[in-house]
Formats: C-alpha cells, structure tokens, sequence
C-alpha cells in the first residue's frame, strides 16, 4: 500500500534559494532567472510589435484583453491615489511593475518550460523566486520614490523629514515640553531613515517568500501526490501570483503618494493623502 | 554577521540584483514607449471618436427635432394659407357670382325694358298703319258708293268719321 502511494508522488529536488548560474559573460554570472528575464523582455518584445503595429479602433479579442488589463492597472493606481494628475505621472512604472511581476510570477506555471536543463540545472526559473530580482526591483523602486520626493520637497526639504533638526530647535524655543516632543520626533524622523531601508527588504522578502515558497510546496505537493492536488495548488499559485503583483505595484503607488508633497490648496487633494493611507492600511494588511 | 552574509544566504548577490534591475528598466522602457503610450493613444482617439459620434448623434437629433418642428411650422402655414386663399376665393367667387346676377338682371331688365319699348313702337306704328289702311279703305268705300272722286277736304271728313265710330 506504502509503494502504492509512492509511486503516485514524483520526488524532485528542493529549488535551491540561491540561482544556478548557467554561464558566464566576461566574468559576470548569468543566472536562470536573469535569462527567464530576457525571455520575458522577449515576451514583451512581441507584445509591443503587437500592440503597436495592430491597434485599431475596433478592436480584436486580444487587443480587447490588453486593454483590460490596462484599464485595471489605471483603475488600481486611480484608487491609490484617488488624484488624476498622480495616476498618469506614476502609471508607466507602476503598470510596468505589475505586468511584468505578473508574468514573473506566473513564467514558472507553463509546462515544461523549468524542466528544460543545461548540466543539470533549469535554464529557466521564476525571476519572482530569486530574492535578487525582488531586492533590485524594490531597491530601485524605492531610490525612484526618493528621486521624486527630493524633486517634489527639494534637497533640503526631503533631508528634513528624516533630520528634524528645526522642528527641535522651534520646540524648545516654544518651551521644555514642546522641545522633547520635538526631540522624540527627531529620533523618529531617524528612524524613517531605517524604515526606508525596511521597505526594499520588506518588499523584497514578501515576494521573493511568497513565490519561493508557492514553488517549494509544489515541489512537495508533487512529492506526495503528482495528480489532481497539484492542479488546485496550481490554480491557487495563479491567483497568489496575480495578487502578489498587485501588492507589490499598489504599495509602491502608496510610498510614492506618502512621498510627495501633499498640496494644501486642494481640499480633495488633502482627502486623497488620507484615502491613500487608508489605501495603504488596507494593502499591509493583505 | 552582517546584513549582506544574512542576504548571501538566501542568494543575494549584488551584481545578480543590479543586472534583474537592469533588465527590468529596459522591460519598463519597452512597455512605457511601446505599449502604454500607443494603448493610452488610441483607447484616447477611440473616446474622442466615440464622444464625437455621440455629439453628432446628438446635434442629428436635436437637428431632426428642430427640422420636424420647422414641417410642423410650415405645414401650419400652409394650412393658414391654404384656408384664407379657400376663404377669399369664396368670397371672390360669391362677389363675382352676385355681380353677375346683378349684372345679369340688370341686363335683362334692360333687355325688357327696350322690347317693351319696341313693341309699344311697333304697336303705335301698325295702329297707325292700320288707322291710315282703314281710312284709306273708307274713301275707296265711299267713293265706290258715290261713284265720284272725293275732295280731300271730304276724304277727310269720311275717315274722321270713320275713326270716331271705330273708336266707339
């Protein structure tokens, strides 16, 4: 009965939590996941040709999915941001981020394409499932969000949130009380320095552990039984996939909304940064 | 341990992460200029298009309203015209029918008025005829009685005499 059981399950390898490096290029080592990136840039490649070359006022199945998934994206970063003007200056980085997360995330799902080897490991692997991947794209993500902050605040105004020194010494002029307040902010204020730090992992981290860790249990669901059950955790690793895009590109739309500066003379404006909090709330929690 | 041996465990590599960065800016280059601006592009032309189209249907609308209560207006027209123009032929006709009559009668009242006349002259005119027949018939009586040529003076006397027993 034991060998039974056995023989229905197809034992393979834990994906190991580094990439393998399949070659190398004048020194630098070219992972799998670096070249299932050139294959998703391929990707892109043809669906720009597509999109450019075939776009017509009345559109065909396909370009009717495309737009779809635009205006879903749109629609995202307007909830996000819940002002126009934001959505459109962020929407190229954010609808980047998202579509090519999702495709990320879900590379990995078409059939045989990670069982394709070369001196016995995988040419191919999910870019989402290499922490490097998701540490640049929050690294870089985040030094964008401060690029934009420091031309929003200026330099010296983007410093100041995170060294309050004025805010120190405009409390004590008003008294005792108002200066420890002041001095508390200051040490909060370098703490937002580690909280920008905590964000690129935090970021990082929450994808690369959720899409590890959805490939991992595939691995083991295999294991144990390679029919039927993998199918449902398949389906389930299409919808994890597609939401982990969507936290991944709505939290970036939410830091970069705390980024910038919130404008006064617009009493909707103000509304916006609180929805945006509210937003962003929502976002942790999920 | 520092943080980068902590990350090295999990595969962190810094050349690796900066390569996946660059090839996602290139990816993020690809989508902004090539598919982001030609969709916005054209789902934007498709909305002016179909604002347009809307537009149009709307001022063909209020165009067919304003051209069916311009019918409207000249049908109405029409039918006030139509019905004076009814009105004043009538009353043409009723004034040209009477004025004829008029006419008509007036003529033939004419008409009777100068046969009355005529045959009152034709009358007068054979009376005397017949008188100067009768008187002539009397002297030629006469003289046949008397078998002699009267005078004129008693051609006279005769006839007078002839005339006042015919009268009575």
């Amino acid at each position: 009965m034991g060998e039974f059981f056995a023989k229905l399950g197809i034992i393979r390898d834990i994906t190991p939590l580094e990439p393998e490096t399949i070659f190398s290029i004048a020194g630098f080592p070219i992972a799998n996941t670096t070249i299932t990136i050139w294959l998703i840039t391929l990707i892109f490649i043809v669906l720009a040709l597509v999109v450019a070359g075939t776009f017509k006022l009345r559109p065909t199945k396909f370009q009717v999915f495309i737009e779809m998934i635009y205006e879903q994206v749109v629609g995202l970063v307007d909830q996000i941001t819940n002002d126009r003007y934001h959505s459109k200056k962020i929407f190229p980085i954010i609808g980047a981020i998202f579509v090519y997360l999702v495709v990320a995330n879900l590379i990995s799902i078409i059939p045989g394409l990670t069982e394709i080897t070369l001196n016995g490991a995988p040419i191919f692997r999910s870019p989402t499932a290499d922490f490097n991947t998701t540490f640049g794209l929050a690294l870089g993500a985040v030094i964008a969000i401060n690029i934009v902050s420091i031309r929003d605040w200026g330099l010296l105004g983007h410093l100041g949130k995170f060294f309050r020194f004025r805010e120190v010494y405009q409390g004590f002029r008003q008294g005792m009380a108002s200066g420890f307040t002041a001095l508390i902010d200051f040490f909060v204020g370098l703490l937002d320095i580690i909280g920008e730090i905590a964000k690129v992992v935090s970021l990082a981290l929450r994808l690369f552990g959720n899409m590890y860790a959805g490939q991992v249990l595939m691995i083991i669901i295999f294991g144990a039984l390679a029919f039927v059950i993998p199918s449902i955790w398949l389906a389930m690793n299409i919808f994890v996939g597609i939401l982990q895009a969507m936290v991944f590109s709505a939290l970036v739309a939410a830091y970069y909304m705390l980024a910038i500066k919130p404008t006064s003379d617009v009493a909707s404006r103000e509304d916006g940064g609180k929805k945006t909090e509210v937003a962003f709330d929502a976002i942790q929690e999920a | 341990m520092n943080i980068l041996e902590i990350l090295g465990k999990i595969g962190f590599d810094w050349p690796v992460a900066l390569a996946n960065l660059v090839n996602f800016l290139i990816i993020f280059v690809l989508l902004k200029y090539f598919v982001f601006k030609p969709l916005a592009r054209g789902i934007e032309a498709r909305r002016k298009e179909i604002d347009e189209g809307l537009d149009n249907a709307t001022s063909a609308r209020t165009a067919l309203q304003m051209a069916e209560q311009e019918k409207d207006g000249i049908v109405m027209d029409a039918k006030q015209q139509a019905n004076i123009i009814i009105a004043s032929a009538k009353q043409r006709g009723d004034e040209l029918l009477s004025g004829t009559e008029i006419t008509a009668r007036e003529r033939a009242e004419a008409l009777v008025k100068k046969a009355d006349k005529e045959i009152a002259r034709s009358k007068k005119r054979m009376e005397s005829e017949l008188r100067g027949q009768a008187v002539q018939l009397v002297v030629s009586s006469v003289e046949s009685i008397l078998n002699e040529e009267l005078t004129p003076r008693k051609s006279r006397e005769f006839a007078d005499r002839a005339l006042n027993m015919m009268r009575k």
